[in-house]
């Protein structure tokens, strides 16, 4: 006898609620109907990776109570200049969208997109209880859009995360208005700017950048809990920036720009010694002993501290003065720090809590040794190039470091890494000691680079990493590499989520062993490969099951490309081409750029004359 | 890492070209500095793609677009830090001395100066770009020292070497003659204003000093060693 058994709506809700990630909550939504029904009403967090792989209405629809969104526009590969100004990634129509909708909604997180100043103010008009704006990355806005958001929003825990060109002179004047709304704010508020790309200071006149905007903090406000200015160009007002840490004792989070003077670091950490991250200024000043003493002393007194980046300019005889806290130290940034590898020596070895090490390649062979022998714990290494351009090698860093590390982390899980040669025989060691990593991406910075030792590609080394580290999530290649290594990622990297390629591979074989073998892949970027179209035309279906498929200066036609197209109605097929429209050449010709990715939107209304979306069928039926 | 490989650009003849000169001006002027017409050497690229252009903020330009895969910071950093000296294999650290103009001013603004007037120090004819800090140095012999020692001159030699700059109006003059601490305010006042650059020149060797500093001002320093 079959019985149905179902709780109260509200009960379930009620469990549902402990429910946070978004994978599980689209796998409870999946059980039954209505189990999709009282999903959908009170979820609460929305995460889309793909702005245009879903409209806003069609979000709105189904999870009509969200208060938090997170939205990704321009694919990764933007970072590094590949994607043309102006290709999209506009959020405009989500928040127009959503100030309709969404009256309660209290969180926005936008990573590569474009935000104009109407939208900032329409976000400020439109959410009576906007609390958090976390811009990554985005570009668009000015400081008057800053300003709307100050001075609307009525509640605190903004959070900015800016990367823009602003004009130094209109950002003091932001700061004034957010500011002077801290002061009736009950809860905390977290005031963060990191990656301020660059600050237009053409026309500004330089006495202007007094960093008065601090000062505008009136004294009755307490409630700082973040502040970062580490890429701030000009100074600030250094006694304003103490009376602030004096009166905020809930700061967790300080984070300095260059301009901040080593001898006044003692100072500004007396007046926060709850402090568990810190991004110091300027890291050398004339060498005194009592500067040096004052500075450890300052340092002893930070009992919670875990944190430490910054680190511009060091005189390596004022390292010393971080000591009392490495033993509790579990991050370290210093990849902006240029240390020889002795003082880095020094300071790694005094950090055996250390989880995570991002450095530049002045750590050389020899630093990464003592990290291995110092910092059991660690989980993720980034080694990043001091040189990139440079043709020949500055330091002495080569694949033994990453082996070091690998021998002796046995909880490293991550690892980005910088250099200029590899072998196979040391990725298949790398490989072989750490199974238990999830990231591994090598840059070797000369393309198409062979085992130096041997002159063989590198595909079984990479070959090995996929064998023997079975839960890899995302992979990046480099070196000279063949088909032969996308038929190994094919057959092993059974989770591999994020793979991106660049100048490897012979022909569509090697596409067509990832396509057909990665079962979990989401996300490939690929420049300056041979692929073409046959593998992408086989493994068509496949893109359906990813976010999204980049390649650029590969093979790929017009012509399969708007076969691709025709036939794939959930997928847009975006040819992006600054040489003109594709049909003023050969079908044949192979197209510039390539971004396909899947939608339940249909293609976009909102692109550049350097974009074309391939027409589908049911599209060209309409004619 | 100091190793720029650049593309010098042959220069004219006539140095009066490159250098600005106000030739009509009774006090010295460069052809009389200058012994002769210094020597480039015109550098070949390592690899074809290898394209470096004399571009001001573009020093080291990417030869392939996007590669490596550092974002905008760290290309930034790389350009800012290049010449340093702390980890090549050259026992003179800049760090020598450190100096610093402390301006202590009353509190509510801005307390120390920045004294970073990083110059970034190429020698025509060599690829190896150098950076000097002209605020770690207090005096001319200092500077000479410095720049002596980067570039290879010995040290017996230093008596017959001295330092001469061109100034706006044109007139090349003996640095000597005037305090450091002038000129190195001058060299601030500069910097802020954004005009026209005070021109050491080097007649044996001309030395174009680009001062590359963090609000992307930028002024042309020629030093100039006499013999």
């Amino acid at each position: 006898m079959a019985y149905t058994f179902s709780f109260p709506e509200e009960v379930l809700e009620h469990v549902f609620s402990f429910i946070e990630s978004e994978k599980d909550r689209n796998a409870i939504s999946l059980v039954c109907k209505s189990w999709y029904e009282i999903e959908r009403w009170c979820r609460r967090r929305v995460f889309v990776g793909n702005c245009y792989a879903v409209s806003p209405m069609m979000v709105i629809k189904r999870f009509p109570e969200v208060r938090s969104i997170a939205l990704k526009g321009k694919p990764h590969f933007a970072d590094f200049n590949l994607v043309p100004e102006g290709w999209g990634g506009y959020v405009c129509p989500w928040i127009a969208a959503m100030a309709c909708a969404f009256p309660w909604l209290e969180e926005i997180r936008l990573k590569r997109m474009v935000i104009t100043d109407e939208s900032l103010e329409l976000i400020a008009k439109s959410f009576k209880n906007f609390k958090v704006l976390v811009l990554t990355s985005c570009e668009g806005f000015t400081t008057d859009g800053l300003a709307a958001i100050a001075a609307n929003c009525r509640f605190a825990s903004f959070i900015f995360l800016i990367s823009q060109v602003l004009n130094l002179l209109d950002f003091n004047f932001v700061f004034e208005l957010v500011l002077n709304k801290g002061h009736k704010f009950e809860s905390k508020l977290c005031l963060c700017l990191v990656n301020l790309r660059e600050l237009d200071l053409q026309e500004s006149e330089v006495e202007d950048l007094s960093g008065h905007w601090l000062s505008h903090f009136p004294d009755s406000y307490t409630s700082l809990v973040s502040l970062n200015i580490s890429c701030l160009g000009n100074e600030v007002s250094l006694s304003s920036l103490e009376r602030l840490l004096g009166r905020c004792p809930n700061l967790q989070t300080l984070r300095l720009n260059r301009a901040v003077p080593l001898d006044r670091l003692p100072n500004l950490l007396r007046r926060c010694p709850q402090l568990v991250e810190l991004g110091t200024g300027v890291y050398s000043t004339e060498m005194r002993p009592e500067v040096f003493s004052n500075l450890e002393a300052a340092f002893s007194g930070c009992k919670q501290l875990k944190s430490l980046s910054g680190f511009w300019d060091v005189l390596p005889s004022y390292l010393p003065a971080v000591y009392p806290i490495c033993s509790r130290l579990t991050s370290l940034n210093l990849s902006y720090a240029i240390v020889q590898s002795s003082d880095l020596i020094k300071l790694i070895s005094q950090c055996p809590s250390l989880l995570r090490l991002w450095v530049l390649d002045y750590i050389e062979d020899a630093g990464l040794y003592a990290l291995a022998a110092s910092c059991k714990d660690l989980r993720e290494l980034r080694v990043f190039p001091s040189d990139p351009f440079g043709l020949e090698p500055n330091v002495a860093l080569t694949e033994q470091g990453l082996v070091s590390v690998s021998e002796g982390c046995p909880k490293l899980q991550s690892v980005l890494y910088f250099c200029r040669q590899m072998s196979n025989a040391a990725l298949n060691t790398i490989a072989r000691n750490r199974p238990n990593l999830t990231r591994f991406r090598l840059c070797i910075i000369e393309p198409r680079t062979p085992d130096y030792i041997t002159l063989e590609p590198l595909d079984s080394g990479f070959g090995a990493i996929v064998e023997h580290c079975k839960d890899l999530q995302r992979l990046s290649l480099s070196g000279l590499l063949t088909d032969r290594v996308f038929e190994y990622i094919g057959t092993y990297g059974k989770k591999l989520e994020m793979l991106s390629v660049a100048f490897a591979g012979d022909s569509d074989l090697g596409l067509h062993h990832v396509l057909s073998g990665c079962d979990n892949l989401r996300k490939l970027e690929i420049r300056d490969c041979p692929f073409g179209d046959k593998a992408l035309l086989a493994n068509a279906a496949k893109l359906e099951t990813m976010r999204s498929l980049w390649m650029s200066s590969c093979s790929v036609s017009y012509g399969a490309c708007k076969l691709l197209g025709q036939k794939m109605p959930r997928l847009n097929v975006e040819v992006i081409d600054e040489r003109g429209p594709p049909d003023s050449r050969p079908e044949s010709c192979p197209v510039e750029k390539l971004y396909i990715y899947r939608t339940i939107a249909g293609p976009r209304l909102d692109m550049p004359g350097f974009v074309w979306t391939m027409e589908d069928d049911s599209s060209l039926g309409l004619e | 890492m100091e190793l720029q490989l650049a593309l010098a650009l042959p220069i004219p003849t006539n140095p009066s070209n490159l250098l600005h000169l106000n030739s009509t001006h009774k006090k010295r002027t460069f052809s009389q500095l200058l012994d002769h017409a210094p020597q480039t050497l015109t550098l070949l690229p390592l690899t074809p793609n290898h394209n470096i252009t004399k571009n001001d903020h573009d020093e080291d330009v990417e030869a392939i677009v996007g590669w490596p895969p550092v974002n905008y910071l760290r290309k930034k950093l790389r350009v800012d830090n290049c010449g340093d000296e702390v980890v090549g294999n050259n026992d003179h650290m800049l760090r020598l001395d450190h100096h610093r103009h402390h301006d202590h001013g009353s509190d509510g603004v801005v307390e120390s100066k920045s004294n970073t007037l990083y110059v970034k120090v190429k020698m025509e004819g060599v690829g190896i770009a150098r950076k000097v800090d002209l605020g770690m140095h207090q005096s001319f012999q200092t500077l000479k020292e410095t720049l002596m020692d980067m570039f290879g001159k010995c040290n017996p030699q230093s008596n017959t070497y001295e330092l001469a700059y061109q100034d706006k109006e044109g007139d090349w003059l003996h640095a000597e003659d005037v305090p450091w601490r002038q000129v190195h305010h001058t060299i601030l006042i500069l910097k802020k204003n954004n005009q026209n650059p005070v021109k050491f020149i080097v007649p044996r060797i001309i030395i174009i000093i680009r001062i590359l500093l963090h609000i992307h001002c930028e002024l042309e320093f020629v030093f100039s060693l006499k013999i």
